[in-house]
């Protein structure tokens, strides 16, 4: 067994390699990326569409669908190596070590079934406990996500309830299990805005007050800044950069995170509408150095020929740039992104 | 009415639209989607519709088009008043007013080319030749920022935001004066969110368009608009400018929408927010007062009196609150602490 790291690191990824074998070639979803979570944190997973960050999350619990493939890569959750596990051991792990909230509340839950039923089996699988047991605890969990009227609601199907509501359903339900890790992708993407604040608010008090982990993935900077204590940046299946959310909105290194904070739009503040230039590359066909050196307003030749390691850019701040490792000199100005803007 | 003194391009009177909803096998009830709203978008500006789902600002941009018909009221584009025309008259209208739509993917024929999306509008309503029209897509490519070898290719072989340049260049094809955006923005990845309302804006100021933007997300809104009004429930809670919507909002649920929206700034985390219990009731069989009432933490008995109606403020400011009109802005002296810190 391994020894923790210095700080109480639940779950630990390191060089996860998933591959998609499509006709076209390969796929690299998912391309050496190690990270770790703490426990009573929420780390935010940021990224665009195609950047990799659910298919590192379905790594995680090993729910990559076909044409996908881990290829290579460890999982350690609370000392123990999930890749080393058979599909049994994964089968017990999921639901009770770590549980998933899905974007799609109402896809993700039976048609078939009352909420109140779903809810009930989960405990009951988890419990080997009778069924009255598990319905009573079932309303219980829905009154803990603040579910108005749980006794009559417990009796209702997908169908009949909101996408907010829904979404509650489904946090009861991760939540049941009282799960080490807790992975919520993107769960707030469908909801109103006041419904979202509502929900965002739920996730950060059970985690907390479980003193699990949480990995939430999304694609508004505006929620992890609300929400996370860190942030894992994802471009075309890498990590570019990681570290503390404070830190990363402060002082942002990459120049794909700088782009990223810069075309936030910002309801509290004036500034001009500024954007990354180009489109999130073809993910069989990676521009080859850095991936994003063709949107790079600083790339220069080396960013072309070759990719860049990990490198410290701070207090417990990561990232993967030439530039910030010295290797190219160059000074990366904030008005670049304004000048795009013009 | 005394529209012909008023120099807006579009002018919007009294708009309602109703659904028939089946209640039981003989019965319907009226689902208001739109219920009673006015307003004027000047020529060459934005005018931003904001809301949450359901809140009736699709149906509102429909039936501005006469894609859906409304229920009643006006609508006055320039000196024509759409709601009187024939449908023929309308068809031939359509050239003049377009539309953008929120899915790009699912807004584009799969089975046409886009040197054919882009030409079928010119074969409808405009009487150019063969080579013009070709002229014409060759521009219109160039003005929205794509390749002349993009011609000849298929929807499905570009990414979200080409497919929206596409759908935008379609809406631009036969100069338009009117377009409405319907969320344009909402299916795209936020760095290329940007491209697109840039491009939108640059259109606008190049072509003189006039545009109902319609969106739930308030930062694209800010961003985008002149004036802006707030739906809620088929109803305009509130409508004004955009710096007095977003610096002083004075309807409680334009305060609650814009203070539920998180700021991509961590140290702003822990600021007080005013919140919304519960979600938005069903559409069906509302209470004639406020429509917030269930949800306001503000309420008294004198909401559930029918209306409001929109009080007016300042300038071009106006509220559906009775507080407002008791010019009643600052409400803690009633002892209403409804702004909570988070946990």
């Amino acid at each position: 067994m391994r020894q923790a790291s210095q700080q109480d690191t639940l779950l630990e990824v390191r060089g996860l390699h998933t591959y998609f074998y499509t006709y076209e070639g390969i796929v690299r979803a998912v391309n050496s990326v190690s990270y770790g979570l703490n426990r009573g944190e929420i780390t935010g997973l940021v990224g665009e569409s195609g950047s990799g960050k659910s298919v590192t999350a379905q790594s995680i619990i090993q729910l990559v669908k076909a044409p996908g493939k881990i290829v290579s890569g460890e999982v350690w959750l609370d000392g123990e190596d999930l890749m080393s596990f058979s599909q049994d051991e994964m089968q017990a792990v999921r639901g009770r070590k770590i549980s998933m909230i899905f974007q799609e509340p109402r896809a993700a839950l039976n048609p078939l079934f009352t909420v109140g039923d779903q809810i009930s089996r989960v405990i009951q699988l988890r419990e080997g406990c009778t069924r009255s047991v598990a319905e009573s605890h079932a309303v219980d969990m829905m009154r803990a996500v603040e579910i108005a009227d749980p006794e009559r609601r417990a009796s209702a199907y997908p169908h009949e309830l909101s996408g907010g509501m829904c979404q509650r359903v489904m946090v009861a339900m991760a939540l049941s299990a009282n799960p080490l890790l807790l992975i919520a992708d993107e769960p707030t993407t469908g909801l109103d805005v006041t419904v979202q604040a509502q929900v965002l608010d739920l996730i950060r008090t059970r985690v907390r007050s479980a003193g699990s982990a949480c990995l939430f993935i999304t694609h508004d900077l505006g929620v992890v800044a609300e929400l996370c204590e860190r942030v894992i940046v994802m471009y075309a299946g890498r990590v570019v950069e990681q570290g503390p959310v404070s830190e990363i909105f402060a002082r942002p290194r990459h120049p794909y995170t700088q782009g990223l904070i810069a075309s936030t739009l910002r309801v509290d503040i004036d500034k001009p509408i500024s954007t990354i230039p180009g489109t999130v590359p073809d993910a069989v066909h990676l521009p080859s150095g850095c991936a994003f050196h063709p949107r790079c307003p600083f790339a220069e030749d080396l960013c072309q020929q070759e990719e860049p390691a990990m490198v410290e850019a701070g207090p417990d701040h990561t990232t993967r740039c030439h530039i910030v490792s010295g290797r190219v000199k160059k000074d990366m100005l904030e008005e670049a992104w304004e000048l795009e803007a013009a | 009415m005394s529209l012909a003194n008023n120099n807006a391009f579009i002018r919007i009177r009294n708009l309602r639209k109703e659904f028939p909803i089946r209640a039981g096998m003989f019965s319907h009830v009226q689902l208001r989607a739109v219920d009673d709203i006015s307003f004027d978008i000047p020529k060459g500006s934005t005018m931003g519709l904001v809301g949450e789902s359901g809140c009736g600002k699709t149906t509102a941009g429909r039936c501005l088009l006469r894609l859906i018909e409304p229920s009643s009221g006006e609508v006055w584009m320039g000196e024509h008043n759409l709601t009187n025309l024939t449908n023929d008259q309308v068809a031939n209208m359509r050239g003049r007013m377009q539309m953008v739509f929120q899915d790009p993917g699912g807004s584009l024929t799969p089975r046409m080319t886009v040197g054919a999306i882009l030409r079928e509008p010119l074969d409808l309503h405009t009487n150019l030749n063969a080579h013009e029209k070709d002229q014409r897509v060759r521009q219109l490519l160039s003005q929205v920022g794509l390749q002349p070898d993009h011609l000849s290719r298929y929807p499905h072989q570009f990414s979200g935001g080409q497919q929206q340049r596409i759908g935008v260049a379609r809406a631009i094809a036969t100069h338009p004066d009117f377009i409405v955006l319907d969320e344009p923005t909402s299916a795209l990845d936020v760095s290329v969110r940007g491209q697109i309302l840039r491009l939108l804006t640059q259109l606008q100021e190049e072509l003189g368009l006039t545009y109902l933007f319609i969106s739930h997300d308030l930062s694209v809104i800010k961003h985008t608009c002149t004036q802006v009004a707030v739906m809620y429930l088929g109803r305009i809670v509130e409508t004004g400018s955009t710096n007095e919507i977003f610096d002083t909002p004075a309807h409680p649920y334009t305060q609650a929408l814009l203070s539920a929206v998180p700021i991509p700034d961590p140290s702003q985390r822990g600021k007080e927010r005013l919140k919304l219990p519960g979600e938005v009731p069903s559409p069906i069989d509302l209470p004639p007062g406020c429509r917030l009432y269930s949800r306001c933490p503000y309420r008294r008995d004198d909401c559930l009196q029918p209306g409001p109606p929109l009080f007016h403020i300042a300038n071009t400011h106006s509220a559906a609150c009775i507080l407002v009109e008791k010019s009643d802005l600052n409400r803690e002296k009633y002892g209403v602490s409804a702004y909570s810190q988070p946990a």
